[in-house]
This record gives structure tokens, C-alpha cells and sequence, in this order.
């Protein structure tokens, strides 16, 4: 499948601000899931932008406003084609065994334990009482654990917020993506199969979606033979040619698309659209 | 006039300046005679002069936690403390040794990870430190620097032997005392160096100078080099502003400097001047508001990215504390024969590591036998002497060690040397240990401007100024 994507992020604030420092986290990756064919941002007020790679091989983007400003826009528009199945095979084959015999598994030590947002309390300790296994199959035990997510969680906007942790999460039984995903997270980890973090864009359908519902996270877990495979808790799909990657990281806080620091305390309103299209057939063929 | 003898009686622990028969060692001789020889209460009033400078010229220390403390001075003892060139050169050459296996032990953690691959430091250990900064991991420091400044804690067996007992890797303090200490014992006491060769301190400013340079990005010969201090109410901003003024460099706060395009500009009233390398004082959590603690005013936003980018070099690199964290501390003996494939010149203490289920009940058997130190505090906050401890205190260990047993380890209470202390006109023996300073750009040095603290309190082991310490000028000999 091939996408174009804008993502427009705006934020106003009530009184100027100067000397803000923005990171970004916006670009979508081009690895063995997708490749970004054409990627543009554009900043207003107009600004330089630096980037590198982070360690999970993000490409992390950063730019600075020194002037007084009462507005920031952040745009980008970006071509992607993904190169996974449209129904991928559900990972049955991983096992306890396989796991623990990987040589990759010392790497993974941040993907296994706790981090800022993934806890394993004493709430994940209750919400582990309805849960069977893992035992030795343990790919199709998290596939099993996404969809109970999926069915024991009400997907509700107002139920969190951005610095919802697992803790929160796991009290309201509800929230959005980024909460499902923090949870199978913290069920994973817990029970010593490395888990991270992926955030992005799920396409919902032929027609185009406005508003910030595009915006997508999800949990990956590492399942050798098969690798890092992707669930989405929230919906209760294998990850397919349906989703689009940005980047990957132990959870939002390493993630989280824009992050900034600013001179001068103000109020701020902040909104968030995103465009997703599939480009026809024909208009692939030309790529 | 003073009487310059020892307590026989306290024969656990070594006496620097007496053999156990009660004479001066060789190298003290001449000083125990010129010391026989002055009147106490001219001593006393010399001394009270010189703390009364300090403390008038803010040669002050701030006691955190304390309700009453602000500025103390860190009390100079007149008795300086003597270390020949033999045992200077033992101290030099295992501190050499050590330095740079923590400076490549660093470079490792931060890109290949080959000591945690190959399994000789537990992943766990660097993984679960606090002050291991993922941030830094695959980022490039010039000439693969990483500690540039170290203050390596020794302290003296009962047998002679100089063991380390913690390492400093982050911005360890105390030098301004090794510079004041040989000002002032040089004006109130001249007679004292009559019969010595003492190798000088007061360039070490120089050679720290002389380090920063030769970090700059890009070797850039003329670098633009500032001292970033977290300001006037931190404990060493006395040190600060003498290290600045002495090696001729700006010194500035982060609200002074300012990053555009991934550059670090000073602000000054004819605009912004280009920065090079920070020697900097504050720690990571506070350098970069951006990255770190989200809400400090302490740091520079955009600091890292710029740092990333290789346009501006800090003094110690961002990420060094887990070198220096008292759980990794028992590996540095690794490290040494794993980087350099050398034996240890210089011992550690005996620690046990509580994470470890075994080793965690011996600790908590012995609590009254053992010192318990929390594994990322410093300056002797978070400790345990186990022999001199309430047992309300222990207790309150115990429940500490069993909730979070990463957080501490423990190790056997070491009879530190000791080295006669004036004491109300009279010369006791208190317990010293020794701070020296290593520098390091290309190869490591250890200029022989080394800081001896003294516990002043009566039978204490606990020389941190924080703790009722003081300190005593320290005369390496010339060979």
C-alpha cells in the first residue's frame, strides 16, 4: 500500500513566547516495515531544522525560535509505501524456549523492565488475575492478551490524558491507543517478553480521515523466530499494511511527536490534524 | 610548647606520622621537631586567623539538610599531612591505571557494550543505574574523553596500603581547599616547610587548563572555554569562582549562555560570543531542560543537541556517573584487567552486593558490624556506620536495604589511618583519608595537588565535610 500523509500540529498561546527549543518526533521511518519515499516539514515561523538518529534509529528533528512568537505550526507531509502483508500470519510459533535461547535477549533489558510510564504496581498485578499463561506458546498467549485488552477496555477520549501512565490506565479501564498499548506493554514486560513502544498512523478507510483520530501507538513484542511483531490492542489487530511507523521507543515519553521548552509563562492551545490518503493503483504504478 | 606525641593505645589503626613505637616516621621527623618547638596558643590563634579568612572570603561549604547549617568553613588543620615520592608515585600509577579504565569502561557502556556482552559486568548493574544516561548512547566525545576531572577517594589500611574507596567521576569538588590549605599554611607556618622539598599545587589550574583546551571540538587551539556554575547557593560555588579566576575564564550561569542552531553562544554586552567547552558544575539532571529535568532553570536548553552535533565539548562528558556508582564500583577491578588486560594497582574495599539474595543476608546479619553506603548518593549523606549506629538506625536501614536492595551496598568497616589533628591546643589522632585529582584529555595525570580530609569528631570514620570534617594540607614530596 502507498499513503500520503499531513500531520499539522498548532499551537497558539495567549501571550508571546520567545526562545523555544521544539524536538520532533514526526518523521516515519523507513525500515524493513515501510519505506518513506518523500518527507516534508515545514515550521512557522520559519525556522533552521537539525536531526539525527536516536538509539532506536529514530530520526529525531529539532529547530529553535528565538523572536517572539504567539504562533507555531508544525507540518509535515509525507509519502510512505508499506511493505507488510495485508493479513499477516499470527506468530504461533514463538515460545518460551526460542526466547529464552535468543542471544538477542541481554540486549533488551529497557524493553523488559519499567520505565517513566510502564509500572508494573499492584494494579498490574490484579489485571494479571484474569489472564491465563503465559506458558510455552508465547505468541499466541499475546495475541490472546491484545484482545483482551481490546474487550476489557473502553476506548474513551476523555478517560486520559498524555501523561496517563499504566498505573492510571489500568484504574479507568479505559482510554485511547496510547494507553491500550502501555498496558499490553506492562503485561508483557512482566512477563519477561521484551515489549516497546511504536507510534504512528493507522489507515481507517477509503475515505479520508481529518482530525487527530489517524494518529496511532501500538505495542510491539519480540517474539523470535519471528522478530519484533506488532499488536494493536486497541483494535485488536496484527500490525499490517494498514500502519504506518514513526518511531519506536520504550514507551510515549521517548516517543512523544513534539516536546518543547519556551521562555515566558503562557496558556497554550494546542491542535492536532492528520490527513491520511491512499494513493490509487495507478498513481503507484508511476512511483 | 606542644607536645608531639602519640597515643599508644590506639594501635588498630596506622599512624601517618608515628611508627607504633611511638617515634616519627623518617619523613616526619624534621616536622615533628619544628613542631615541637611552637607554642599551642600561637598555633591556636594562627588557625583561628586563617579559618576566619576563609570563612570572610567564602571558603565555605553549604551543609544540605541541615536546619541550622549554611555556610560552615571547612576547618584547616595546622599538622599537614606527608606523602613521600615512593608512595606518591604507588598512588599516581594506580590512579593513572584506574582512570583510564573508567574513561574506556564509559566509551563501551555508551556504544558497543562489549564488557556487558561478553558478561563481565552484569547488564543489570549499568541498566538499573541512575545515572546511566541513555541519551549518550551512540554519541561520539572528542579523543573519546569521558572524565576529564576525577577525585579518587583513598584511604590507608591498618597495614600501609592506600585501597579506593569510593570513586568521583561527575564534578567532584575540593581542590580550592589544596589551593588554600598551601596559601595559608605557606604565610601563617613558613617555618613548617623549612626542611622540605614540597612539590607545588598551584598550578594545577594550569594543567586543568590545559585539559579543557586540548577537549575542544574539531582541535580547535584558541577555544572559547567558560566555568558553568549552578550559581551562589551551591555548596562549591567558593571553588568556582577561584577555578574560573585562575585559569582566566568566564564564569557564567545557563541564563548567560544561549543556543542557536546548534551552537552555544555566550550573551555578553558587545552579543553573542562562540563557546567551546564548558567545564561544567552542574549536573546532568539540571544541564538540559529539554532532556533532562524538564523543569530546571539551572541548564541551557538545546545543550545537548548541540553537544550531540560535536560543536561544543563539556568538562566531565554528560553520563559519567554511572562509572561512579558505588554498585559499579566493585567491577572497576574488572574493567582494569578486561580494558587494559593490567592488574589493579590499587585495591578497592571489600563490597557486598545487595541485589544478590546471599550476600543481602550477610549485610543484614552484620548491619552493626558493616558501613552501608547508598549506591548514587555522595558526600557521606546516606550512610550507615553499622558499629556506631542506634539501633533505630539500623532498623531504618534494614527496611531500606530490603525495599530497594539495588540502591545500597555494604562493606566492612576499614581502620583508616590517622594523622595528629590540633584538638583545643593538644595533637590527637584523628582519621584522614585522600583525595587526589586526575586529569585526563590524551593520557592521564594526577598532579600532586591531592585534598586530605580529617574526621575532627573523636573515634569518627566519616571525613565528609557534610559530616564534621576538615582538612589538612597534603606535601607530596620531591623525589
Amino acid at each position: 500500500m502507498e499513503y500520503t500523509i499531513a500531520h499539522e500540529t498548532a499551537y497558539s498561546y495567549a501571550e508571546p513566547v520567545q526562545e523555544s527549543y521544539t524536538l520532533l518526533h514526526l518523521r516515519p521511518r523507513s525500515d524493513e516495515h515501510q519505506f518513506c519515499s518523500k518527507y516534508e516539514l515545514r515550521i512557522s515561523p520559519a525556522a533552521r531544522v537539525f536531526a539525527y538518529f536516536d538509539r532506536f534509529a529514530n530520526e529525531v528533528e529539532h529547530f529553535q525560535i528565538l523572536r517572539a512568537h504567539e504562533k507555531l505550526s508544525i507540518t509535515t507531509h509525507s509519502q510512505i509505501v508499506t511493505l507488510l502483508p495485508a493479513d499477516p500470519a499470527p506468530p504461533d510459533g514463538a515460545t518460551r524456549a526460542i526466547l529464552d535461547g535468543d542471544p538477542a535477549l541481554g540486549e533488551y533489558w529497557d524493553f523488559l523492565h519499567e520505565s517513566a510510564y510502564v509500572q508494573f504496581s499492584p494494579e498490574l498485578a490484579t489485571f494479571w488475575a484474569e489472564l491465563e499463561g503465559p506458558g510455552e506458546a508465547i505468541g499466541t498467549w499475546a495475541h490472546r492478551v491484545s484482545a483482551h485488552i481490546h474487550e476489557t477496555f473502553a476506548y474513551d477520549t476523555d478517560a486520559t490524558n498524555v501523561r496517563t501512565n499504566v498505573r492510571g490506565a489500568l484504574a479507568a479501564r479505559a482510554g485511547v491507543c496510547q494507553d491500550f498499548a502501555h498496558v499490553m506493554i506492562a503485561v508483557l514486560r512482566s512477563a519477561g517478553i521484551p515489549a516497546r513502544y511504536a507510534s504512528g498512523y493507522i489507515f481507517r478507510g477509503d475515505s479520508t480521515i481529518l482530525g487527530a483520530e489517524a494518529s496511532h501507538a501500538w505495542c510491539e513484542a519480540y517474539l523470535p523466530p519471528y522478530g519484533w511483531v506488532g499488536f494493536d490492542p486497541t483494535n485488536d489487530l496484527l500490525i499490517n499494511d494498514h500502519f504506518v511507523r514513526i518511531a519506536i521507543g520504550r514507551d510515549y515519553g521517548d516517543v512523544s511527536p513534539v516536546r518543547g521548552v519556551f521562555r515566558g509563562a503562557s496558556e497554550s492551545e494546542m491542535s492536532v490534524n492528520v490527513a491520511m490518503d491512499r494513493l490509487p493503483p495507478s498513481q503507484q504504478q508511476q512511483q | 610548647m606542644l607536645e608531639v606525641t602519640t597515643d599508644a593505645t590506639s594501635s588498630l589503626h596506622l599512624d601517618e606520622m608515628f611508627e607504633p613505637d611511638g617515634t616519627p616516621r623518617p619523613a616526619y621527623a624534621a616536622l615533628a621537631a619544628t613542631l615541637n618547638g611552637l607554642d599551642p596558643e600561637e598555633i591556636e590563634a594562627h588557625v583561628q586567623a586563617i579559618n576566619t579568612a576563609l570563612l570572610q572570603r567564602g571558603v565555605t561549604f553549604t551543609v544540605y539538610a541541615d536546619d541550622a547549617g549554611t555556610e560552615r568553613v571547612f576547618p584547616f588543620d595546622v599538622v599537614p599531612r606527608i606523602l613521600t615520592a615512593s608512595e606518591w608515585t604507588g598512588i599516581e600509577r594506580g590512579i593513572e591505571q584506574r582512570v583510564l579504565a573508567l574513561n574506556f569502561f564509559l566509551q563501551d557502556v555508551y556504544h558497543e557494550q562489549r564488557i556487558l556482552r561478553e558478561g563481565r559486568i552484569p547488564r543489570e548493574v549499568v541498566y538499573s543505574s541512575k545515572h546511566f544516561c541513555r541519551e549518550m548512547i551512540g554519541v561520539d566525545v572528542p579523543r573519546n574523553a569521558y572524565v576529564h576531572i576525577a577525585g579518587i577517594d583513598l584511604i590507608r589500611d591498618p597495614s600501609g596500603e592506600f585501597l579506593v574507596l569510593e570513586d568521583n567521576c561527575r564534578t567532584p569538588s575540593g581542590i580550592s581547599y589544596v589551593l588554600e590549605n598551601r596559601d595559608a599554611l605557606k604565610r601563617g607556618f613558613p617555618a613548617l616547610f623549612r626542611d622540605y622539598a614540597v612539590r607545588a599545587v598551584d598550578d594545577y589550574p594550569t594543567r586543568l587548563l590545559g585539559v579543557l583546551r586540548s577537549i575542544a571540538p574539531g582541535g580547535n587551539e584558541q577555544p572559547n572555554i567558560v566555568l558553568l556554575t549552578p550559581g551562589i547557593y551551591n555548596s562549591a560555588y567558593f571553588e568556582h569562582t577561584l577555578l574560573a579566576r585562575r585559569m582566566g575564564v568566564e564564569l557564567v550561569e545557563g541564563r548567560d549562555l544561549l543556543v542557536a542552531d546548534n551552537v552555544v553562544y555566550l550573551r555578553t554586552t558587545r552579543g553573542l560570543r562562540k563557546v567551546d567547552v564548558i567545564y561544567r558544575r552542574v549536573d546532568d539532571d539540571y544541564l538540559d531542560p529539554l532532556y533532562f529535568q524538564h523543569d530546571s532553570v539551572l541548564g541551557v536548553t538545546g545543550l545537548m543537541n548541540a553537544y550531540r552535533a560535536g560543536n561544543v565539548n563539556l568538562a566531565n562528558a554528560i553520563g559519567t556517573g554511572v562509572a561512579d556508582d558505588k554498585a559499579v564500583y566493585r567491577f572497576v577491578p574488572d574493567m582494569i584487567r578486561f580494558y587494559l588486560d593490567e592488574e589493579p594497582l590499587l585495591h578497592n574495599v571489600p563490597t557486598y552486593d545487595c541485589t544478590d539474595p546471599a550476600q543481602r543476608d550477610h549485610v543484614l546479619g552484620h548491619l552493626d558490624q558493616l558501613v552501608v553506603k547508598n549506591a548514587n548518593a555522595s558526600g557521606g549523606y546516606g550512610m550507615l556506620m553499622g558499629p556506631f549506629a542506634s539501633n533505630e538506625e539500623r532498623q531504618a536501614f534494614r527496611r531500606q536495604i530490603e525495599a530497594s536492595p539495588r540502591e545500597f551496598i555494604a562493606q566492612p568497616l576499614v581502620e583508616l589511618s590517622s594523622s595528629p589533628t590540633l584538638i583545643d591546643g593538644v595533637l590527637k589522632p584523628r582519621r584522614v583519608d585522600l583525595r587526589p585529582f586526575a586529569l585526563f584529555a590524551t593520557k592521564v595525570e594526577v598532579p600532586p595537588a591531592a585534598l586530605t580530609r580529617v574526621a575532627l569528631r573523636e573515634g569518627s570514620l566519616v571525613v565528609n565535610s557534610s559530616q564534621g570534617g576538615g582538612s589538612k594540607d597534603t606535601w607530596v614530596l620531591q623525589g
